[in-house]
């Protein structure tokens, strides 16, 4: 029961970060093309890809997931991120 | 040079000649609170809530039930709320425009020829823009370009729309002296004392 417990919490605990694959801080890129490959890669599919207020603004689709990435183009890092689930 | 037209049924009293100034009912609660609710709604989504926010989409929702709710009404309302009392007659509106400009000083008991068509427009058009806002929030549509730009060309033809709509209501109210906005907040036109003749 114990284990059980544990494995649950485990499972609820990763999921959302397995779901998204994406993060605040996740490296992806510091050029439009160099992120448009990283997304591709973990398999999200770039829609629109512009800057926006010195950010590199991305919307991406996963199968149901939709996501709105900010990207720090000199870090490169993600610094906003808005998914649907 | 006077026209009126007169619908008589549920909604429109008989006008009666000797009393007057008359006053006689054409909006129903419903199509007022209708009309005032989805015109707050168009507000606040221009002017307040963020497009990229959750509040934006629910406004959104409710103005769309709002609108598919009144052409439910439409089919079934009271007589002046019905399509029938004001179907979309571009050459009726025109005329009813030359007349305006010429003298003519004809009341409706529902939407003038004029007002209907742009009636029809804002229907079309808010329908159009709650289409394209659901489209954005779906994984087919999301983040798909022409879908965005179709909604923000709606949402600058409504703006066009709404400041003709105003313009439109000031105009006749000018003309006619029947108040066009007291009738859709009491629900009463008021006809002047010399009023067209029935």
């Amino acid at each position: 029961m114990r284990k059980l417990l544990l494995a649950t919490a485990l499972v609820l605990a990763t999921a959302p970060a397995f779901a998204a694959d994406l993060v605040m801080g996740t490296q992806l890129g510091t050029s439009e093309d160099a992120i448009r490959a990283a997304l591709t890669e973990l398999g999200w599919e770039v829609r629109k890809l512009d800057t926006e207020d010195g950010m590199i603004e991305v919307y991406a689709v996963m199968g149901d997931k939709m996501a709105e990435i900010y990207i720090d183009p000199t870090s490169g890092e993600i610094v906003k991120i808005s998914a649907n689930d | 040079m006077t026209e009126a037209t007169f619908t008589t049924g549920k909604g429109a009293q008989a006008p009666d000649p000797a009393a007057a100034p008359r006053d006689i009912r054409v909006w129903d609660p419903l199509v007022r609170l209708i009309h005032w609710s989805v015109a707050a709604g168009v507000f606040v989504n221009a002017a307040v809530t963020d497009p990229e926010k959750q509040p934006h989409e629910l406004v959104g929702y409710a103005i769309l039930a709002l609108v598919l709710l009144r052409l439910v009404w439409g089919l079934m309302g009271p007589r002046p709320a019905r399509f029938t009392s004001f179907p979309p007659n571009p050459l009726a509106a025109l005329r009813h425009l030359w007349g305006l400009f010429h003298g003519a000083r004809g009341v409706h008991l529902s939407h003038n020829p004029a007002g209907a068509l742009m009636v029809y427009n804002l229907w079309a058009t808010l329908i159009g823009m709650g289409a394209t806002g659901i489209m954005m929030t779906t994984p087919r549509y999301f983040g798909i370009e022409w879908v965005e730009e179709a909604h923000e060309a709606l949402f600058a033809w409504l703006m066009l729309s709404v400041a003709l709509h105003i313009a439109g209501v000031l105009l006749d109210t000018a003309l006619t002296r029947v108040n066009l906005v007291r009738a859709m907040l009491d629900g009463r036109k008021r006809l002047p004392p010399q009023g067209p003749a029935g």
